[in-house]
């Protein structure tokens, strides 16, 4: 009995990943359709979006790299597509070098399917080097003279959404999806001074951190890792990868719940044996 | 199909195959996909720093436009470089000490009323604002915010008891500073159990890109990859291994 015990706790570790392989992989081709229920932080961005008058100006921070791509382009394509919805004015930039190209493509593609034209619709300012003094030029100086060119290289100046949303000030709500710290940024050097709404996304390691940020008012509401992007997709009526990773998500944490369980069991069960 | 988009494609999928072969053992795709991953991304931060600092905001403003104050910032940052003469060296700390100053200037008074003003006043506000009665808000419903905010005030003060260390933590302090531990895990495990969501939601991505380049469109990628990495794998402990042992035997 107590040698069967042993070997299931010198478990080659390889099996565990392949068992890990499998309860992403089976779901992803055969989906579950688990139910994904809105929680309230995530509500508070959508009724923000929601409640905006066609025409107001959204400013989305894209501050992610490719590495946390899987929980943060879905966000950035939900949000999208409800502002293109709504009609909103989006201009996006990156205080990420290696996200630079992300923030284009998801721009480009949700324009394009939402049929939005650039430069009137939305603009994508991509990235540049100065990070908070970034933020201090769009709020006193203005977008367009701390961004004279766009991402592609072309002027900012006679660009026709930049006519009514000069500077940080002329924004409605702005959302921040984040990999990192650069929410203090915009909110120590943008929101604290220049007073629009804020919201975010930000991957799932710093979530947890995030509800201080509800309690304090820093934002009203965030999107937390895939489940708050899927939450999104569910809201928006669109399904896209967030909800369809949302099935491998719960097996997945099914499986490692279960393995938390068993080996807890088994260590204390050999424990006493000994 | 582009053939550019179907590369792409088969690179994507073979590195990808790589950097999971680590899970199997340390290996030289592995290595290989590691160190490719580094040049590219370091490759990538120079072409876009070339071109988005040097010439977007520096070369063209200053022949185009001939916006001549730019040389000051221009000769600031290259004055940066002077630690790496000796002799001049103490250039570069007089632009460092002009970073600093100006940083912490604008960081240190928004960190303190945006931070930490915005921390306490979210902790007391709550208790502060409390007139309707605990349990009941405005409206007469039940309402549950205020525990929360009491379950926030005791965690505070325990963690804070339990990194007090000025005083011998014995009787209430002790008894105090236990709770503090038990909030210092709870926080743990909430952390922990989002990383682990975070971790899979990238394996998620991953797997997604991986079933999707498995289909026909692009020439069963995937399929025809694993397969053979898993052949070059045996090969290589049936094989070549075997050989070793035979050969240290003789």
């Amino acid at each position: 009995m107590s040698l069967s015990w042993q070997k299931i706790i010198n478990l080659d570790r390889r099996i565990i990943y392949v068992l890990i392989s499998l309860a992403v992989i089976i779901p992803l081709m055969k989906p579950l359709f688990i139910k994904v229920n809105i929680t309230p932080e995530v509500q508070a961005v959508y009724d923000t979006i929601e409640s905006l008058p066609p025409g107001s100006a959204v400013f989305l921070a894209l501050d992610f790299d490719p590495a946390a791509k899987p929980e943060l382009y879905p966000m950035a394509e939900a949000l999208l597509r409800h502002a293109f919805r709504k009609d909103l004015k989006v201009i996006g930039m990156t205080f990420w070098v290696t996200g630079a190209g992300l923030g284009e493509k998801v721009f480009s593609d949700i324009a394009k399917e939402c049929g939005k034209e650039y430069g009137k619709d939305y603009l994508y300012l991509g990235w540049k080097v100065g990070d908070y003094a970034l933020v201090i030029g769009m709020g006193e100086e203005g977008i367009s003279k701390t961004f004279p060119k766009d991402h592609y290289g072309n002027s900012t100046g006679d660009m026709a959404i930049l006519q009514n949303v000069a500077t940080l000030k002329d924004i409605s709500y702005l959302i921040e999806l984040a990999a990192g710290d650069t929410i203090g940024t915009w909110y120590y050097f943008g929101r604290l001074k220049y007073n629009f709404k804020m919201g975010g996304g930000c991957t799932g390691v710093i979530a947890a951190g995030w509800y201080n940020l509800l309690k304090i008012d820093w934002i009203n509401g965030f999107l937390g890792g895939l489940r708050g992007a899927a939450e999104y997709e569910t809201l928006i009526n669109k399904k896209g990868t967030a909800t369809g990773g949302m099935d491998a998500q719960s097996v997945t944490h099914m499986l490692i719940i279960t393995l938390i369980v068993l080996s807890n069991i088994i260590f204390f069960v050999t424990r006493r044996n000994k | 199909m582009d053939n550019t988009v179907l590369l792409g494609v088969w690179l994507a999928v073979g590195l990808t195959l790589f950097m999971y072969s680590f899970l199997y053992k340390d290996n030289v795709f592995f290595r290989f996909g590691e160190h490719v991953y580094l040049g590219i991304s370091i490759g990538y931060i120079i072409v876009r720093v070339i071109f988005n600092n040097f010439i977007n905001d520096l070369y063209k403003p200053l022949v185009e436009d001939r916006d001549y104050i730019l040389i000051i910032p221009a000769l600031m940052g290259l004055a940066l470089y002077t630690r790496f003469f000796t002799r001049i060296a103490w250039v570069s700390r007089v632009i460092f000490a002009f970073i600093v100053g100006f940083g912490a200037g604008l960081g240190i008074p928004r960190t303190i009323a945006g931070g930490i003003f915005k921390q306490l006043e979210g902790v007391l506000m709550p208790l502060a604002a409390i007139k309707d009665g605990f349990f009941f808000n405005a409206d007469g419903n039940f309402t549950l915010v205020n525990i929360n905010s009491l379950i926030i005030i005791v965690g505070i003060t325990s963690v804070l008891v339990y990194f007090f260390f000025s005083v011998e933590h014995k009787g209430v302090v002790k008894s105090v500073s236990r709770v503090g531990i038990y909030f210092v895990m709870i926080a743990f495990g909430a952390s922990f159990g989002y990383t682990v969501m975070g971790r899979m939601s990238l394996l998620i991505g991953r797997c997604y890109d991986l079933i999707e380049f498995s289909s026909p469109k692009y020439y069963y990628a995937s399929i025809v990859l694993l397969i053979m990495l898993i052949l070059v794998f045996i090969i290589y402990e049936v094989v070549i291994k075997k050989g070793e042992v035979l050969k240290t035997n003789e």
